[in-house]
């Protein structure tokens, strides 16, 4: 589960089996998780899968059921949001209505007595750095929304406090402001080195901002790794099909006698492939094949299999080839624009990128060259 | 063609809303005009808006045949109390019907509202006997002691306070603000309106308060301004009209000038709810 975490490094923030209960309902379920100082760090998942009640408990708007929190090795559990050092970004960015944008930003200061010279020091700064030099006297219904979702950082960020949490702070903006946000972040992050705990339903953003994404699904961790090892060795099976449009292809296969067999079909499994199986001890597994590594053609080839194009997608780039195979519906990807809906092809999968689970738990047997 | 238009369109609208302006203007121009009439004058030509001898002998007649000057005070004190302490236990109910979490709020809300709808009539009774058992007749604070809270004031400011996101309250949280500093500069500010309108209307019904005043108050030293006009339209003094409209016009000015001194409130609410 800590794959590629270096355990050299001590956490700052650590969250210790974890629960929280609505009523007698679990949002989440005895969950564990570290982060490091002036990481980056992605809870990513679908709605409903905890991530911005994870958020909202170490910001200390909800309270843990059970569990510890420890931030710098100081149980945070029962320390009033106010005094964690924490600061957050909302998804409707929380603005004051009745504020201007200067006042928004300097309120939450002027309340904590701090200086009025530091204050205006540091108003100033967030000004430029995030573009809103001119806007200081307006209010938050005269501003756009990538100017409110900017105001937002900006108060934020003339906290100055150790932890930057933020939940879902570009959902609310349209795709192309969502690039330039971005950016916008990495940038912040450059200068403050904050530590950063991301919450977002968006894969993209997640690769793009996270040093690491903890992807999560029904109150638990699933996988918590960098963007590269979530996306080429995925934990499980959930993950490898979240992460990742169009989605991994999944397959229920057994191994038998050095082959992997789908109902008739069959191939040989490759060398790596058969250790891990041996010391699973499992011959019921799942195969996962990313579309982009699925390959097909119109000629038969060594271990290519057959099968018929049900339905084609276009991507604009790419095509989406939909075909079935054995009864199941398989995705590849290509580059070609000549297929046809129910021609007859070949494909075969790239078995150094393909993925195999235990299909009792899902999870992962390994990966060859590890 | 336009003139066609006008006649079907606008000018029958223009007419309409000029009779409803005359319906709605004379009575006060007629109690203005009246309140200047000698006796006879009033008697002979009651219905004349511009008085022939405008005289100020009824104001001077009102002011020293009776403590006015106490009366307006009790009616202005007793309005003020009134009003003050309902808006603050409104204010501070609605906050805690709003973003307070515990076992049976609906239920107690739905309670409170209910209350709205239980009859003055019925609260009559048991509220003078408690009043009376406490010593309080005869007394302004016992007028002013059963109005203190009401949940008219609790139902409009918790539907306004309901529309304030959650999460300005969060972000105030975080940055260390207080509860009292939260109620101070975040949620009073964008409750004002709504606060200002419940205000005045506390402040007009208190100050037009007259069967509860006149069950309580038995001295015309304690008496409330509705009370006095009562005792001139009533038997008492029931043949000096001019007098009746003088008290009148007394009644309606301090509510008058309140509302031109927070109109600017009353139009930004109404202008408010249109905008989100």
């Amino acid at each position: 589960m800590t794959r590629g975490s270096d355990s050299m490094e001590q956490p700052y923030i650590r969250l210790n089996n974890i629960c929280k209960n609505y009523g007698n309902s679990p949002v989440i379920k005895d969950l564990n998780l570290s982060v490091r100082k002036g990481e980056r760090l992605v809870l990513l998942g679908p709605s409903g899968c905890g991530k911005s009640t994870t958020l909202r408990m170490i910001a200390g708007l909800e309270t843990i059921s059970s569990g510890n929190l420890y931030v710098d090795n100081k149980r945070m559990n029962d320390i009033a949001a106010g005094k964690r050092n924490v600061s957050m970004v909302f998804q409707d960015y929380a603005l004051y209505p009745h504020m201007t944008v200067a006042k928004n930003i300097s309120y939450g200061l002027r309340v904590n007595k701090i200086n009025h010279e530091e204050i205006q020091r540091r108003l100033k700064k967030v000004i430029s750095i995030l573009h809103l030099d001119g806007l200081e006297q307006r209010y938050p219904r005269d501003l756009s929304g990538g100017q409110r979702q900017r105001v937002a950082l900006a108060r934020s960020i003339a906290k100055q406090s150790d932890i930057f949490l933020l939940d879902e702070p570009l959902s609310n903006l349209d795709a192309q402001m969502r690039i330039g946000a971005r950016k916008e972040l990495l940038k912040i992050h450059q200068l403050y080195h904050q530590t950063f705990i991301y919450v977002t339903h968006d894969q993209i953003e997640a690769m793009t901002l996270g040093d690491r994404i903890a992807l999560m699904d029904k109150g638990t961790l699933q996988m918590l790794d960098t963007p590269y090892n979530t996306y080429n060795r995925p934990s499980n099976v959930f993950v490898a099909k979240f992460i990742g449009t169009p989605s991994t292809n999944i397959l229920g296969v057994q191994f038998k006698d050095g082959f992997l067999i789908f109902k008739e079909a069959s191939i040989p499994a490759a060398e790596g492939w058969v250790r891990l199986i041996h010391q699973a001890k499992q011959p019921d597994l799942i195969l996962g094949i990313r579309p982009e590594h699925v390959q097909i053609s119109r000629t038969e080839k060594e271990n290519s299999l057959n099968g018929t194009v049900s339905r084609i997608e276009e991507y604009g780039n790419q095509l989406g080839v939909i075909f079935t195979f054995e009864g199941a519906e398989i995705t590849a990807i290509s580059d070609h624009r000549d297929w046809k809906e129910g021609e007859e092809i070949f494909f075969s999968i790239d078995q150094k990128k393909m993925y195999l689970f235990d299909r009792t738990t899902t999870r992962t047997i390994g990966y060859p060259d590890e | 063609m336009p003139v066609n238009k006008f006649i079907n369109g606008r000018l029958f609208w223009h007419i309409l809303l000029l009779l409803f302006s005359i319906m709605m203007l004379f009575p006060l121009l007629f109690a203005i005009s009246n309140s200047f009439k000698s006796l006879s004058e009033s008697y002979n030509n009651m219905l004349s808006l511009i008085p022939g001898n405008p005289t100020f002998s009824n104001y001077v007649t009102i002011f020293t045949t009776l403590p006015l000057f106490q009366i307006i005070l009790n009616t202005f004190i007793t309005a003020t109390i009134v009003t003050l302490f309902k808006l603050a236990t409104s204010y501070f109910a609605a906050y805690a019907f709003t973003f307070f979490k515990f076992r049976g709020e609906k239920l107690l809300y739905f309670l409170f509202v209910a209350t709205i709808f239980v009859p003055f009539t019925v609260m009559m009774i048991p509220n003078y006997l408690i009043i009376s058992k406490i010593g309080l007749l005869n007394n302004i604070y016992g007028v002013i002691l059963p109005q203190l809270c009401d949940a008219t004031g609790i139902f409009i400011i918790t539907q306004t306070m309901k529309t304030i996101p959650k999460s300005l309250i969060e972000v105030s949280k975080l940055d260390n603000v207080g509860t009292l500093g939260i109620l101070r500069d975040i949620v009073f500010p964008l409750t004002k309106p709504a606060i200002v309108s419940s205000g005045i209307m506390f402040f007009i019904n208190s100050w037009n308060e007259y069967v509860w005043p006149t069950l309580i108050l038995k001295d015309r030293i304690n008496f409330t301004l509705p009370l006095v006009l009562q005792m001139f339209i009533s038997s008492e003094g029931g043949t000096s009209f001019p007098l009746a409209m003088a008290i009148s016009m007394v009644t309606m000015i301090i509510p008058l000038i309140l509302y031109l001194f927070f109109q600017k409130y009353i139009l930004n609410t109404f202008s408010q709810s249109g905008i989100k």
